[in-house]
């Protein structure tokens, strides 16, 4: 085609079970075109994506992969598709042909995870953002995937619907050995994770530790992209000499050790 | 006093079986010039206010008064009141529809009644307000931009009306830290460049705070907090926590050495002031 683009440059990354690593970059750095890749929504043009051994391109594990990785997208209205909570989860269970008994025992579950049981009668237009974003995650995870994809899970929701959301994806990632692969604008939620690798025009720009990758400010912010406040900071501090590690990614942190100064 | 309301109430679906008191008791006053924030999580009624501004909503109990004119008076002039309050919506870029941009922009002034001349002094000042080249833009299809130049497109073809007062709903939603930045600046290019009034919603604080000059925090469809940034950070950190919206992290950082018996300034915004604030603080710098 005439107005064909490179969303994706050289990318090579392996995931371990168990990691919980997010991807954040600049709109248009590749990041949902490289979150679409994992579960088949996206084939490469060049190159292969592995999940547990099976290659994506090969036609006859389409619906394998997809089961074992969870997607789940920016807006929940958009993928929430029943008139009740529960009835929402099930929908997935019953497009495999889960037993009754046993999609009674997953949905209970999944929505026991995302702290949504007293609400499985519920509409789901009736709950907030952050509610219908756990009723989403709780659709993914009842199919038993171990890999969860988020793509800005809390791009439309308020701070208190972030935080709920941050909290069941650690909590997935801990308790459930979920392995998360998170994408957000937002470096607050980025440094939760193991592991951060940061996109630009569709190559892999930082990769590391989200204490090794926040500390390179200048080269972030050539990214387009925001740096932690409390980083930022620290970083600050310890140029003007100041004893601070530079690698302070959390207020604690930074309160425990400006105690011994102030 | 530009915008007037008193005891303002509002409910939907009165009388229904879904009916919900979005507002409660509301008086607010705003002048002309200021430089406004309103910030409140989902659901708290923030929109539902903006649109009694310009009687897009009448409220069910309550009087707004425009420049001294009481919009619920029989025979006011609504359409007046709409060009002189220009409401730009949430995802205004969804509402874009013409062929070119210098269409869109003009679709407002042409809807004056204004003559082709006066059309296109007004497309060329909106475009530039909001940093768009004329001759690089004007025809060129709106849908052929990136989300943040469509954002600033509609913006422009609000500001072509030329109205004394802007309202942007989540002006920064669903854009990148850049493109945030790059709105937020235009916006305040606007402000200071043309003394133009301008209420910023927003349901985060991210950069909002930094921004505006007052700032209006609600919760469930009351005001409870109507004060400076500053003000707001140093006496009601605690209110912010407790209706869910969040400090920024230097601010609760300052917060928590005086929870500790620190004697600092709480009132801070950016990594600058606290910077500053922390070095002033210092006992002794101690050096490596």
């Amino acid at each position: 085609m005439k107005d064909q683009i490179k969303a994706l440059d050289s990318i090579n990354l392996e995931i371990k079970k168990g990691d919980f690593i997010s991807i954040i970059g600049s709109n248009g750095s590749g990041k949902s075109t490289l979150a679409k890749h994992m579960n088949c929504l996206l084939l490469p043009t060049i190159g292969d994506i592995w999940v547990d051994e099976m290659n994506t391109k090969d036609k006859s594990k389409t619906w394998e992969i997809r089961r074992k990785v969870g997607m789940v997208f920016q807006n929940p209205d958009n993928q929430i598709i029943a008139t009740t909570v529960e009835d929402d989860i099930a929908f997935g269970l019953e497009n495999i042909g889960i037993k009754t008994t046993l999609m009674r025992e997953r949905v209970d579950w999944a929505l026991e995870v995302v702290e949504m049981r007293e609400y499985k009668k519920s509409e789901p237009h009736l709950l907030s953002g952050g509610q219908k974003q756990r009723v989403a995650i709780a659709g993914a995870i009842a199919l038993h995937s171990s890999y969860l994809v988020l793509d800005e899970p809390t791009a439309m929701l308020d701070p208190r619907g972030r935080k709920e959301i941050v909290d069941i994806v650690k909590k997935l990632n801990l308790e459930e050995n979920i392995t998360i692969i998170y994408i957000t604008h937002l470096m607050e939620e980025a440094v939760e994770s193991n592991r951060v690798i940061v996109l630009d025009k569709g190559k892999i720009a930082l990769i590391g530790k989200p204490e090794e990758v926040f500390t390179q400010i200048e080269v972030l912010k050539q990214l387009r992209l925001d740096v932690p406040q409390i980083t930022e900071l620290a970083l600050r501090l310890n140029k003007r000499g100041i004893d601070i590690s530079p690698h302070i990614l959390k207020v604690e942190d930074m309160v425990e050790s400006l105690c011994l100064y102030i | 006093m530009f915008i007037h309301l008193e005891n303002i109430c509002f409910t939907y679906s009165l009388g229904m079986p879904f009916e919900t008191e979005v507002l409660k008791n509301i008086n607010l006053e705003i002048d002309k010039g200021e430089f406004i924030g309103l910030i409140g999580n989902t659901g708290c009624g923030k929109t539902t206010l903006i649109q009694h501004f310009n009687g897009l909503l009448t409220p069910t109990s309550g009087k707004i008064c425009v420049e001294g004119v009481d919009l619920n008076k029989k025979g006011v002039n609504l359409r007046l009141v709409r060009q002189k309050i220009g409401l730009v919506f949430q995802y205004p870029e969804n509402q874009l529809f013409e062929e070119t941009i210098y269409q869109e922009v003009a679709f407002g002034p042409r809807k004056l009644g204004l003559p082709e001349g006066k059309i296109e002094k007004r497309v060329r000042e909106a475009l530039k307000m909001v940093d768009l080249d004329y001759n690089l833009y004007a025809e060129r299809s709106p849908f052929s931009l990136s989300g943040g130049e469509m954002r600033r497109v509609a913006l422009a073809s609000i500001l072509s009306i030329r109205p004394k007062m802007l309202i942007l709903d989540e002006p920064t939603a669903n854009l990148d830290p850049q493109g945030r930045d790059n709105i937020l600046s235009e916006i305040e290019k606007i402000h200071y460049n043309f003394g133009m009034t301008v209420v910023l919603v927003s349901h985060n604080m991210e950069k909002i705070a930094e921004t505006v000059k007052r700032l209006l925090v609600m919760y469930r469809g009351e005001i409870i907090i109507d004060d400076t940034p500053q003000e707001i950070f140093e006496k009601h950190a605690n209110d912010l926590v407790k209706v869910g919206l969040g400090l920024p992290q230097v601010t609760e950082c300052m917060h928590k050495l005086k929870a500790k018996g620190k004697d600092v300034y709480t009132g801070v915004l950016t990594v600058d002031d606290a910077e500053r604030e922390v070095l002033k603080k210092m006992k002794k710098p101690i050096k490596r």
